[in-house]
C-alpha cells in the first residue's frame, strides 16, 4: 500500500492530507504534528484572546474527523529528520516512517528579534493557541505590542477589550505598513487612538526591561512600562526539515517549488507558509503567508502527491482586517511601492468610508478600502487584466463591461480628471 | 433538477423593488442596504446590475474563511454560511468579486442570498423579468458557474 505522509497539520498540511486521500482512496495517509491537537484556526486566536469567542470555537476539527476521513493522525510527534534518499522520516520517539510520497507543510514561526531581555517572563507572542493560552493567563494591566501588522494591530485590539492599557510600537512611518499608504494608514490610527491605544510610529524597540518578569521596553525614543510584551513583527518560514532534505529554497527565503507544488526531491511535494509563491496580481514571488493560499496550496499539493497533475494559479493576496467593528483591506501595490511619477492615486474620503485606488501607466496596480471593502475584491479581476482603463471607461458602455467594472462606479470623473485619461 | 437563478442585465430597468422586496423578506423591513441583492447603477449612462451571491462552484469566500463556516448546500445547490461557526471577520465581503456578501452592522453578522429557500422573493416582483429562477442540466450549470469562476479571476 502505498504512504503519503504529510509532515504539519495547519490549513496547508489538514487540505493536502483531504485532497490526497480523496485521489488516492487507497493510500494510506498519515499525517504527522507537533502540535498537542487537531487543526485549529490562527486567525481567531485573537477572537479567543479578547474573549469574543471561546477556546472551543478555535478549533476546525476534532480527532474523531480524521478518523472518519480515514486519516492517521500523529499528534505531539515532531519529525526530527529526514532521509530523503531512503523515503524515511525519523520521529522524535525514535521511531521512523517509510514514506512513497512526502508532503512538507510546516509552516511558519515567528521572528523573534535578538534583543537585550527577550527570554524575560511576560514576553510573548502569537502564533500557536499555546500562545493565545499564555496569553490569557498573564496577569497585569499594561501591554506593549511590537508590530504594526495584522497581527499586532488585532492582538493590541483584543487586549484593549480585555481592559487592558495598550502600546503599540512600530518602526516604520505607519501602521499596517505593508497593506496602506499614509493617509489611509492615520485613519485607522485615530480609529485605535481614540478608543485610547497608543501609537509610537518610527520608533526602534532597543531593550526589553525588567528583572526575571518584564517590565517595560525602552525604544529609541522613550521607556515605556508594561506587564507583557508581545513581539509579532513578522513570521518566516519554518525550514528545520526542508533544510534537513536540503530542499532548494527560493530568492524569498520559502521552499522553491514548482507550479505543482512540486519540490527539487522526487516524491516531495510542500504547501502553505513554508513555501515560495508568485503574487497573481503583481508578479513577483515572495512569503505570501495567508490562509488561503495555504489551503489552495495544500489542495494541489495533495492531490498531486497522490497522483493527480493541479496547477496553482497563484498566490491573491488580498487582505482583510477588521477590528472595532469595521473592516479594511487590501490588494496589490501601494502608491509608496511605486516612484512618486509612476503613481497615481484617485482618494474618496466619506464619513465612515475610504477608498484608495493606485494606478500606474492608467492600469489599476493596488486597491485599498476602509469600510466597504467589497469594492477590493470587485477589482481584483480588473488588476489581474491590467486593462488600461482609458478604453474600459472611456469606451465601456455595455452593460456587460459595466457589470466588469462595476467597483468603478462613481469614479469615473476622478478617473478622466487623471491627467493621461484626457 | 437543479435550479439556478439568473441575472439578465440588458432586462432590468433600475426600478430597485427587489432591493425592498429582499429586505422586507429577510430582514422585515424595507432597507436597500441590508438586501441580498442590488443594483448597481451608472446613472449617467442608465444602466442597472443587479448583483448577488452567485453561488460558484469553488467559491473564493470559502477558501479565505478562517473557521471554515462557508458550505455548499447541496439540496438547493446554494453556498450557505454556518451563522455558529462565523465570526464576523469580513473576509468573505472583502474577497468576492461580485459583491455577492454583505455586512449588517447592527447585528454583526454577514448574509447573502440564499434563494429564499427555493423560492425567490426578488423573482416573483421583478416585473421586468431580469431576475429569474430556472431549471437547468447540469452542463449548464457548470458553463455558467464556470463564466462566474472567470470573473473572479483567480483559482
Ligand atoms: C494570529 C494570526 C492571525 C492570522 N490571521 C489571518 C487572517 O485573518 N487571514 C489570513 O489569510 N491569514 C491569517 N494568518 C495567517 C494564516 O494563519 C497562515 O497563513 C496559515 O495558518 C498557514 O498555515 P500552514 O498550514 O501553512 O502553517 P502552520 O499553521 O504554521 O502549520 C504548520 C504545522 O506544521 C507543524 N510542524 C512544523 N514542523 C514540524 C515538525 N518538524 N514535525 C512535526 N510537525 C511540524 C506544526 O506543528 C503545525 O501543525 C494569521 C496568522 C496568525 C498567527
Amino acid at each position: 500500500m502505498r504512504v503519503i505522509a504529510v509532515v504539519g497539520s495547519g490549513i496547508a498540511g489538514d487540505e493536502a492530507a483531504l485532497a490526497a486521500r480523496k485521489t488516492d482512496p487507497k493510500a494510506r495517509v498519515v499525517m504527522i504534528t507537533r502540535d498537542p491537537y487537531p487543526l485549529y484556526s490562527a486567525c481567531v486566536l485573537a477572537n479567543y484572546v479578547s474573549g469574543e469567542i471561546p477556546r472551543e470555537r478555535v478549533f476546525l476539527r476534532t480527532p474523531d474527523d480524521y478518523t472518519r476521513d480515514g486519516i492517521e493522525i500523529l499528534m505531539s510527534r515532531q519529525v526530527v529528520d529526514w532521509h530523503p534518499d531512503r523515503h524515511v522520516l525519523c520521529l522524535d520517539d525514535e521511531g521512523e516512517l517509510s514514506y512513497d510520497r512526502l508532503i512538507i507543510a510546516t509552516g511558519s514561526r515567528p521572528f523573534i528579534p535578538p534583543l537585550p531581555g527577550v527570554e524575560k517572563e511576560g514576553v510573548v507572542t502569537l502564533k500557536t493557541l499555546r500562545d493565545a493560552d499564555i496569553m490569557r493567563d498573564v496577569q497585569g494591566k499594561s501591554a506593549v505590542v511590537v508590530g504594526s501588522g495584522p497581527i499586532g494591530i488585532e492582538t493590541a485590539v483584543a487586549l484593549h477589550r480585555r481592559g487592558w492599557s495598550v502600546s503599540l510600537v512600530e518602526l516604520l512611518d505607519r501602521i499596517l505598513p505593508r497593506l496602506f499608504d499614509i493617509p489611509l494608514a492615520s485613519s485607522l490610527q485615530e480609529r485605535l487612538e481614540s478608543r485610547g491605544i497608543q501609537v509610537f510610529l518610527r520608533e526602534k524597540v532597543l531593550e526589553i526591561l525588567g528583572e526575571e518578569r518584564v517590565s517595560g521596553v525602552r525604544t529609541d525614543q522613550r521607556t515605556i512600562p508594561a506587564d507583557l510584551v508581545i513581539l509579532v513583527i513578522g513570521m518566516r518560514p519554518d525550514l528545520e526539515l526542508a533544510k534537513k532534505g536540503e530542499l532548494v529554497l527560493g530568492v524569498s527565503g520559502g521552499i522553491q517549488v514548482d507550479e505543482h507544488m512540486r519540490t527539487n526531491r522526487t516524491d516531495v511535494w510542500a504547501c502553505g507558509d513554508c513555501v515560495e509563491s508568485q503574487d497573481m496580481v503583481t508578479g513577483r514571488k515572495g512569503l505570501f503567508m495567508l490562509w488561503n493560499n495555504a489551503r489552495i496550496q495544500g489542495r494541489v499539493a495533495g492531490a498531486n502527491a497522490a497522483g493527480d497533475t493541479k496547477r496553482y494559479p497563484g498566490s491573491l493576496n488580498l487582505t482583510s482586517v477588521s477590528f472595532f467593528g469595521e473592516a479594511c483591506a487590501s490588494v496589490g501595490l501601494l502608491s509608496s511601492d511605486l516612484s512618486p511619477t509612476e503613481a497615481q492615486v484617485i482618494h474618496r474620503k466619506g464619513l465612515r468610508r475610504e477608498f484608495w485606488l493606485v494606478l500606474q501607466d492608467n492600469r489599476i496596480v493596488g486597491a485599498q478600502a476602509l469600510g466597504h471593502t467589497e469594492r477590493v475584491g470587485g477589482l481584483v479581476g480588473l488588476i489581474l487584466r491590467g486593462e488600461d482603463l482609458r478604453k474600459t471607461i472611456i469606451k465601456g458602455s455595455t452593460r456587460s463591461e459595466r457589470r466588469r467594472i462595476w467597483p468603478l462606479r462613481g469614479l469615473r470623473r476622478d478617473l478622466l480628471r487623471l491627467s493621461n485619461f484626457q | 433538477m437543479a435550479r439556478i437563478m439568473v441575472v439578465d442585465h440588458e432586462l432590468c430597468t433600475g426600478c430597485r423593488i427587489c432591493e425592498i422586496v429582499c429586505s422586507v423578506k429577510k430582514e422585515g423591513a424595507s432597507d436597500p442596504s441590508r438586501s441580498r441583492i442590488h443594483i448597481v447603477t451608472w446613472d449617467m449612462e442608465g444602466i442597472y446590475l443587479p448583483m448577488l451571491c452567485q453561488h460558484c462552484e469553488e467559491p473564493l469566500c470559502a477558501m479565505v474563511c478562517p473557521v471554515n463556516a462557508i458550505h455548499r448546500d447541496k439540496s438547493l445547490d446554494r453556498v450557505i454560511v454556518d451563522e455558529e461557526l462565523c465570526v464576523g471577520c469580513r473576509g468573505c465581503v472583502s474577497i468576492c468579486p461580485l459583491g455577492g456578501v454583505g455586512f449588517d452592522i447592527n447585528e454583526r453578522r454577514v448574509f447573502r442570498c440564499d434563494l429564499c429557500d427555493g423560492d425567490p422573493t426578488c423573482v416573483k416582483y421583478c416585473e421586468a423579468g431580469a431576475i429569474q429562477y430556472i431549471d437547468i442540466d447540469q452542463v449548464q450549470v457548470s458553463r455558467w458557474r464556470t463564466t462566474a469562476r472567470r470573473l473572479a479571476a483567480a483559482v
